[in-house]
């Protein structure tokens, strides 16, 4: 297909890749490497265990996140951003220290880890997740697209396709953020328990074992399926406006 | 105009109407070559629509078309009103100085504090103002203008808002389209067709208390709140445990806070002091319909849902079951036009669910649990004005028999069955939201 007769608009729409998108979200679980090369142990006094020293350089790179959160937004700010994240943080590390204690099966799915090693991986998990969710959530809640778009133009005189991916890899992922919002107030109508059902008259103690784990991960799937969809589904009027957006830019240049 | 339709002078403005709401979509979908999102036709189908988006995008569009869609949110580009505006205005090259940012936000109905707001927190209407208030922006380059039922999501005193920006296109020689579902007023007058069915005001059995004097209600935006927060205070006029008759009716202007108050007595969000509805029932929180219903159901077929919902409870999953049928066959009847195999009427069993398919069945599962109270949060949304008549006669009649007050939120009670019970009024939003019984 000859491209220099499509107009600009249309172009810049089918170069456009979701990758952007997906990089983006896997900006800060990236780091994980990064900070796991970091080690501190030869610094720290002799009895100090090794899973606390591997969980310090996180710590040291959540107190930086987490300064310029309050310096933002001040401490209730954080406090409200961590409200989101403790949850989910504490039922992880909760269930990585159940795990080894479900009868039969918990010794083998501990498999050689020693207790120590399984504590470990818990307390530098509920870390991780103490910064890997506020600071997403903060970053786009931050970033003012429209003031993006209109500075880009002003400083470089045009906006280049990488700005326009990067705004509308921002833009999608902040609106599946907002999706989600909608999507729980759902979930917890029919499900109050948050993670067991409603209904569950006929459910013995046995059946309550074995069975609402089974529940959850398929209702669960449901849900977060629906919300891909969701997320799916706001894509093309965001490309499609955004794009139209800055065209119209473009060509309101003109008249200036 | 407030209170009333728009203008039907209008001499530029062709209105086309259809059945329901896929049909309308089709036609936007065929005749406009956009994309249109439409949760109304389920998940499955917006991935569908969108690879079909993907594929026909070749083709250049219309630059000049500026196409209001059903779900406004799919107008609305930034995340803020601000932002918005701010992108708008500059789009317009050398007109921007035309626009008083502040001045254009106050004409459709935003105050200072809102432009900031994140759009996603706004309810339906709001959103629909500010995406005719973006349509109104953009009015300089637009050769043509579409709105899609914009009445949809509207309060009636919210109409003058699509008055003026069919003024404003009238004034700039922009031809302007209206597409409508079947039964929307707009310009045409109120269709009046309520005393056709009629289920009985509540009598004692169908009386229902609300036990709260007044309350807050804090809401913060859902990443933390780190940038906004609202706080909705509702206070019921003179009445400390208010008496209600069903089927009461919460009104309100868009934006107001009925959607909220009804998820407070639903017990989705948690406030200042307990608040909670009692009945022959019980006490306790009622079970809500949330406006789009089809959210629950995910594009599953109409018997798959109830087998995820009383997985532990097949007891229950055979009585909604049975339930649903019962509804259903209610609405088919009502709906009945002579083509009872018409898959419209109500939808079809072997394709995944219609909206009308999976408001019944919601609320089926929701009734073989007699609840305290069943919340209808806009139960016409989605539906045709004569779907919208025949969900909500069926429920209110079916609940009434089983001694189960209903409580309907809606911008109008145009298409709901007379005669109503007790009327709820959310006067105004912000920090302040008088409530007062009106019924009588």
């Amino acid at each position: 297909m000859n491209t220099e007769n499509i107009p600009r608009g249309i172009m810049r729409i089918r170069r456009l890749s979701l990758r952007f998108a997906a990089l983006f979200l896997l900006i800060f679980p990236s780091l994980t490497p990064l900070l796991n090369m970091v080690s501190v142990l030869p610094y720290l006094p002799a009895g100090v265990p090794v899973g606390v020293a591997k969980t310090l350089p996180y710590i040291g790179y959540g107190g930086v996140a987490f300064s310029i959160i309050v310096w933002t937004v001040g401490p209730a700010g954080l406090v409200r951003l961590l409200a989101a994240a403790i949850p989910i943080a504490m039922a992880v590390a909760f269930a990585r220290a159940v795990v080894p204690n479900i009868p039969l099966i918990g010794q083998f799915l501990q498999g050689s880890k020693t207790d120590e090693d399984v504590a470990a991986a818990a307390l530098l998990q509920f870390v991780t997740m103490l910064i890997v969710i506020p600071l997403p959530l903060f970053a786009v809640q931050c970033f003012p697209l429209a003031e993006f778009i209109l500075r880009f133009r002003q400083k470089f005189g045009s906006i280049s396709e990488t700005g326009i991916r990067v705004a509308i890899a921002l833009r999608i992922y902040s609106a599946v953020i907002d999706a989600i919002a909608s999507f729980w107030r759902a979930w917890v109508e029919e499900n109050p328990g948050r993670i067991l059902p409603r209904h569950r008259s006929e459910a013995s103690s046995m059946q309550k074992f074995l069975k609402f784990p089974l529940w959850f991960i398929g209702a669960g799937r449901t849900w977060s399926f629906a919300l891909l969809i969701y997320a799916i589904e706001q894509i093309p009027p965001l490309i499609y406006q955004l794009d139209a957006t800055i065209s119209k830019l473009e060509n309101g240049r003109g008249g200036e | 105009m407030i209170g009333g339709p728009p203008s039907a002078h209008a001499g530029d403005v062709i209105v086309e109407r259809f059945a329901t709401i896929e049909l309308l979509h089709e036609k936007i979908r065929k005749a406009y070559g956009r994309y249109v999102p439409s949760p109304q036709l389920g998940r499955m189908a917006a991935v569908k629509s969108f690879a079909e988006w993907k594929k026909g995008y070749a083709e250049p569009g219309d630059d000049g078309l500026t196409l209001v869609p059903p779900d406004p949110t799919s107008f609305l580009t930034f995340p803020t009103l601000r932002q918005e505006i701010d992108i708008a205005c500059a789009s317009m090259g050398s007109d921007e100085s035309l626009f008083d940012k502040q001045n254009l936000a106050a004409e459709f109905g935003f105050g200072p504090e809102q432009l900031d707001q994140p759009t996603y927190t706004l309810s339906g209407g709001e959103r629909v103002r500010a995406s005719l208030m973006k349509a109104r922006l953009l009015l300089r380059r637009t050769k043509r203008l579409v709105l899609c039922a914009p009445t949809q999501w509207l309060h009636l005193e919210s109409y003058v808002f699509i008055d003026r920006l069919v003024d404003a296109a009238r004034n700039s020689r922009v031809p302007t389209s209206l597409l409508a579902l079947e039964g929307d007023e707009w310009p045409e007058s109120v269709e009046a067709s309520d005393s056709e069915v009629c289920p009985k005001v509540g009598d004692n059995d169908t009386i229902w208390y609300l036990e709260a004097s007044d309350f807050d209600l804090p809401l913060a935006d859902f990443a933390g709140g780190a940038l906004t927060e609202r706080l909705f205070h509702f206070q019921f006029e003179n009445f400390s445990n208010v008496r209600l008759r069903s089927p009461t009716v919460i009104v309100g202007s868009n934006g107001a806070g009925k959607s909220l108050l009804a998820q407070c007595l639903s017990g989705l969000f948690g406030t200042s002091l307990p608040v909670r509805p009692k009945s022959r029932h019980g006490a306790g929180p009622g079970r809500l319909i949330l406006q789009d219903a089809l959210s629950h159901f995910f594009r599953e077929k109409i018997a798959e849902h109830p087998i995820r919902v009383f997985d532990f409870d097949a007891e229950g999953m055979k009585k909604a079951t049975a339930l649903f049928r019962e509804l259903s066959d209610k609405c088919r009847n009502l709906l009945w036009n002579g083509a009872p195999d018409d898959p419209y009427l109500v939808g079809r069993d072997s394709d995944p669910s219609t909206m009308l398919q999976a408001k019944l069945m919601l609320v089926a599962e929701r009734l073989v649990h007699a609840p305290t109270l069943l919340l209808l949060d806009e139960p016409s949304w989605g539906l045709s004005r004569p779907q919208a008549r025949a969900f909500s006669t069926t429920v209110i009649e079916y609940c009434h028999a089983k001694a189960i007050p209903v409580l309907v939120i809606c911008h109008g009670t145009r298409f709901l069955p007379r005669p109503l019970g007790d009327h709820i009024t959310v006067r105004r939003s912000g920090e302040a939201i008088a409530v007062a019984r009106e019924g009588g």
